[in-house]
């Protein structure tokens, strides 16, 4: 591959980029959606840089999933807006760190897995991007 | 926000998630009456794992 960058970048540099696409296609991307959910476009970089996490692009949303955290809610009651706050951060700290000794199970995603997030009070935070 | 394996989510929650979930179904063009059935078989409830740092998901 270092010959070849030599002697031809422009080759070189398609061959990288056609690798790229291959390993973010089936690691990230295609392999993780349900069969029902189609893909129209996925986005490989933006303003000239690769996205180490591509962005898929789905025309035609098919569900809309409801899902609960695991974290207990009795302390947001009488807590305060600190409280929420610190809930949130602990929720993105969860989802977004990589897993290790001192977060053990952590997920290591590229951000917040819900869209929205809904407290006792029934206020809804925005959570991942996309979600408007 | 809140474990519903062991507790219940509260009507403001659920006037609130009622209130998105039609607006998202409105937007994009689903129907709120159909349904999609998911389960995986021989998986515990993650509830029960009570390793450290693993209180909030």
């Amino acid at each position: 591959m270092d010959e070849l960058r030599q002697s031809n970048p422009e080759k070189a540099a398609a061959k990288e980029r056609a690798t790229y696409e291959s390993t973010m296609a089936t690691n990230y991307l295609v392999s993780d959606y349900a069969s029902e959910q189609t893909i129209d476009e996925i986005r490989y970089e933006y303003l000239g840089n690769y996205l180490r996490r591509p962005e898929s692009v789905h025309n035609n949303k098919v569900k809309v999933i409801v899902h609960h955290t695991a974290g207990d809610y009795t302390s947001l009651l009488t807590g305060g807006t600190g409280v929420v706050k610190k809930y949130l951060q602990d929720v993105y700290k969860y989802h977004t760190v990589s897993s290790s000794s001192s977060c053990k199970n952590c997920k290591g995603w590229g951000d917040i897995g819900y869209h929205f997030l809904i407290d006792p009070f029934g206020n809804i935070y925005e959570g991942r991007a996309g979600g408007e | 926000m809140g474990n519903f394996n062991i507790q219940q989510p509260t009507n403001e929650q659920l006037k609130s998630l009622i209130k998105l979930t039609i607006a998202l179904a409105k937007k994009y063009k689903i129907d709120p009456n159909s349904r999609v059935m998911y389960f995986e078989k021989g998986k515990e409830a993650p509830y029960i794992d009570t390793t450290e740092n693993y209180a909030i998901a």
